[in-house]
C-alpha cells in the first residue's frame, strides 16, 4: 500500500515537474525579471534536483505539511482541510443517493424485465449515463434554481445548497449503478440455484431477496468503487458549476493562478484519497463475499 | 463465461464476416439511430463552411446581440451577437476531431503497449502493466488536470491531457485480446516460417484482435469529446474566441437565466455525438459477439 502511494505522489510531482522553464517562471509570467524568478525558485527549493525535492516532499507530507500556497502564503495543508469538509459531504451524500435509487430501480428492472417500467429506466439511464456532469449540473441549476426558484444556485449556507449538486452527480452513478444491478440481476436470476430455489417451493420474494439479490449485489460493489473515481472527478465540476468552496474549486482557481505548490498538494491529497476508498472497496468485497472471505479469512 | 470453442479455425472470407457483422448491426435500432445521428455530425463537421457561412453569421454580426431562436438565427445568437448555429456547426469540428485524433493516439500508443506486454509476456509484460495500472489509480480527471496545470493551455495540451489517461484502457483491451489470439495455432506456424515478431503482431494478432479494440475505440471516442468539453468549460481547454461546444457553454454560463437556449443547444452537440456514439459501440459489442447477446 505505502509504495503505491509513494508512486502516486511521483507520478502527481513528476507531472507537475514538467513544465516549461522553471515552476518560478510559470509562477511570474513570461515577463518577470530573472532575478525574482531565481528568487522565488529559491524560496520554494525549486532549484534543488528533482528527486531531493521529491524525497523532502514526501517526507513533510507525512508529517501533515504540504508546504505554502504561492498565493495565499497560508499552509496548503490548512486549505485543504477547510475545503475538504464541502467535497467530503457532497461525495458520500451523493454515492449514498446513488445506491438508494440505483440499486432498486434495478432489481425491479430485472424483476420486471421488458415491462414498461423496465423500458423506462433503461432508457433514461442510458441517457444520463452519458450526460457530461457539468451540462447536466446547468441544465438543474437551470431548471430548478433560475426558472422555478425553488433552490438556491451557488455557495453552501444551507442543507438546500447542497440538493442540486447532490442530484447533478448522483443520477448519472445511478444510472450506472441500476445498469449494473439490473445486468448481475438478470444472471442470477437465470442461475441454476435460482431454479432449485423455485422448485423446492420458495416464494418469489425469497428468490429474489435471499438467493438472487445477494449473489447480485457482488459485482454491483466493483461499481460502486469504480464509481467513486467519476465522482471525484465530478465533484471538481460540480463545485465549478454552483460555486461550491470545496476542493474542486480550490484545484482549479491554483491552476488558473498558477500556484503550482498548491495544484500539487491538492491533486495528491485527492489521488491519494481516491487510492485509499479503491482499497476499501478491495477490502469490503472480500468481507462481503463469504467464498472470499474463506480464503483470505482467519488469518 | 468461457466458450467452447473461441477462434473459428477455418476462418470464413474476410467479405463475408464483415457482411455478417454488418447484417446483425443493421437488426440493432438504436445502434442505427446512434449510426445516423453521429454520421450527420460528421457530416456537418466536414460540411460546415456549405452549411453556414461562419465569417458573415459570426463574426460580422456584432449589432444582433442575444437574439433569441428565429428564423435567420434558428438557434439564436450570444452575446457578441454570434449565431449559435454557426458556432455549434463548426465548433464541431474541433470537438469531433478532438474525440477522433486523441482516441487514434491513444489507441496506438496504448495499443503497442498492449500488444507488447501480451506477445512477450514476462518481465516486460508486468513492467508494462504496472505503470498502466498506476495510471489507471489516478482519476482521470486528475491526470488531466495536472498535465495542464503544468504545460498550460493549449490544444496540444489538452490533447495529451486527455489521452494520457486513455492509454491504460486500450493497453490493457490490446493486450487481452493478443493473450487469447497468441497460443494459436496459426501464430506458430508464422513463427516457424521464421516471421518477426513486428509482423506477426501487426499481421496476425491485432487483425483477429480488432473486434474488442473497435468497440473500445467507439466508446473512447464518446468519452473524449465529453471531457475535452469538460476541460474546454473549465477553461483549460480550448480558448474563446474558438468555436467549441465546452467552451461555448463556460460562455453562455453569466447569461444563462435569461437565455437558457444559450446552454441548451451546445449541450445537446455533446450529449447527442457522445450517445449516438455510445449506441453504435453497444451495437457493434453484440454484433461482433452475437453470443453474448443471447445469454444477456
Amino acid at each position: 500500500m505505502i509504495p503505491t502511494v509513494i508512486c502516486i505522489v511521483f507520478i502527481v510531482f513528476g507531472i507537475l515537474s514538467l513544465t516549461p522553464g522553471s515552476p518560478g517562471r510559470v509562477i511570474l509570467g513570461p515577463s518577470a525579471p530573472q532575478a525574482s524568478v531565481d528568487k522565488l525558485n529559491h524560496d520554494f527549493g525549486y532549484d534543488r534536483p528533482f528527486i531531493v525535492r521529491f524525497v523532502d516532499y514526501i517526507g513533510d507530507a507525512v508529517k501533515g505539511d504540504f508546504g505554502i500556497s504561492y498565493i495565499s502564503k497560508r499552509p496548503i495543508a490548512n486549505e485543504i482541510m477547510s475545503r475538504f469538509p464541502t467535497t467530503l459531504i457532497l461525495t458520500v451524500l451523493s454515492m449514498f443517493f446513488a445506491c438508494l435509487i440505483g440499486i432498486p430501480i434495478g432489481i425491479l428492472s430485472a424483476v420486471k424485465r421488458y415491462s414498461l417500467a423496465d423500458f423506462l429506466s433503461t432508457s433514461i439511464a442510458l441517457f444520463l449515463a452519458t450526460m457530461p456532469t457539468f451540462w447536466f449540473g446547468l441544465l438543474l441549476l437551470l431548471l430548478f434554481s433560475l426558472q422555478l426558484g425553488w433552490l438556491p444556485s451557488s455557495g453552501i449556507g444551507s442543507w438546500e445548497h447542497y440538493v442540486l449538486p447532490t442530484l447533478t452527480l448522483a443520477l448519472p452513478i445511478a444510472a450506472g449503478i441500476m445498469r449494473m444491478t439490473r445486468s448481475t440481476m438478470l444472471d442470477t436470476l437465470g442461475q441454476d440455484y435460482v431454479r432449485t430455489a423455485r422448485a423446492k417451493g420458495a416464494s418469489e420474494r425469497i428468490v429474489i431477496w435471499r438467493h438472487s439479490l445477494k449473489n447480485a449485489l457482488l459485482p454491483v460493489v466493483t461499481q460502486v468503487g469504480l464509481a467513486f473515481g467519476s465522482l471525484l472527478g465530478g465533484t471538481l465540476l460540480v463545485e465549478s458549476v454552483f460555486s461550491m468552496p470545496g476542493l474542486g474549486m480550490l484545484t482549479i482557481n491554483a491552476i488558473r493562478q498558477k500556484d503550482i505548490p498548491m495544484v500539487t498538494g491538492s491533486v495528491t491529497f485527492l489521488a491519494v484519497l481516491f487510492y485509499l476508498v479503491m482499497l476499501l472497496v478491495d477490502i469490503m468485497y472480500v468481507v462481503i463475499d463469504p467464498r472470499l472471505r474463506s480464503r483470505y479469512g482467519k488469518g | 463465461m468461457a466458450r467452447a470453442n473461441p477462434i473459428v479455425i477455418q476462418p470464413r472470407p474476410k467479405m463475408r464476416r464483415m457482411a455478417d457483422i454488418w447484417g446483425r448491426l443493421k437488426k440493432n435500432k438504436l445502434a442505427m439511430v446512434g449510426l445516423v445521428i453521429i454520421s450527420v455530425f460528421i457530416f456537418a463537421a466536414i460540411f460546415a463552411d456549405l452549411i453556414v457561412d461562419y465569417h458573415d453569421m459570426a463574426i460580422t454580426q456584432s449589432r444582433n446581440r442575444l437574439a433569441p431562436p428565429s428564423l435567420k438565427h434558428i438557434f439564436g445568437t450570444d452575446h457578441l451577437g454570434r449565431d449559435v448555429f454557426a458556432r455549434i456547426v463548426h465548433g464541431g469540428r474541433l470537438s469531433l476531431s478532438l474525440g477522433f485524433v486523441s482516441t487514434a493516439i491513444a489507441l496506438v500508443i496504448g495499443g503497442i503497449f498492449g500488444a507488447m506486454a501480451g506477445y512477450f509476456g514476462g518481465r516486460l509484460d508486468s513492467i508494462i502493466m504496472r505503470i498502466m495500472d498506476l495510471l489507471l489509480s489516478l482519476p482521470a480527471i486528475l491526470l488531466a488536470l495536472a498535465i495542464i496545470a503544468a504545460l498550460g493551455t493549449s490544444i496540444t495540451n489538452l490533447v495529451i491531457a486527455i489521452v494520457v489517461a486513455n492509454i491504460p484502457g486500450f493497453a490493457r483491451i490490446v493486450r487481452a485480446s493478443v493473450l487469447t489470439v497468441v497460443g494459436q495455432e496459426y501464430i506458430e506456424a508464422s513463427k516457424a516460417i521464421g516471421m518477426g515478431s513486428t509482423r506477426i503482431i501487426l499481421t496476425n494478432v491485432i487483425p483477429n484482435a480488432l473486434g474488442p479494440i473497435i468497440v473500445q475505440a467507439t466508446m473512447a471516442v464518446a468519452g473524449m469529446i465529453i471531457a475535452a468539453a469538460s476541460l474546454s468549460f473549465l477553461g483549460m481547454g480550448i480558448q474563446p474566441p474558438t468555436p467549441e461546444w465546452g467552451a461555448m457553454l463556460a460562455d453562455a454560463e453569466g447569461y444563462m437565466r435569461h437565455y437558457p437556449y444559450l446552454v441548451i443547444f451546445p449541450g445537446l452537440a455533446i450529449v447527442l455525438s457522445a450517445l449516438s456514439l455510445n449506441l453504435v459501440g453497444d451495437g457493434l459489442r453484440d454484433a461482433l459477439d452475437p453470443k453474448l447477446k443471447n445469454v444477456g
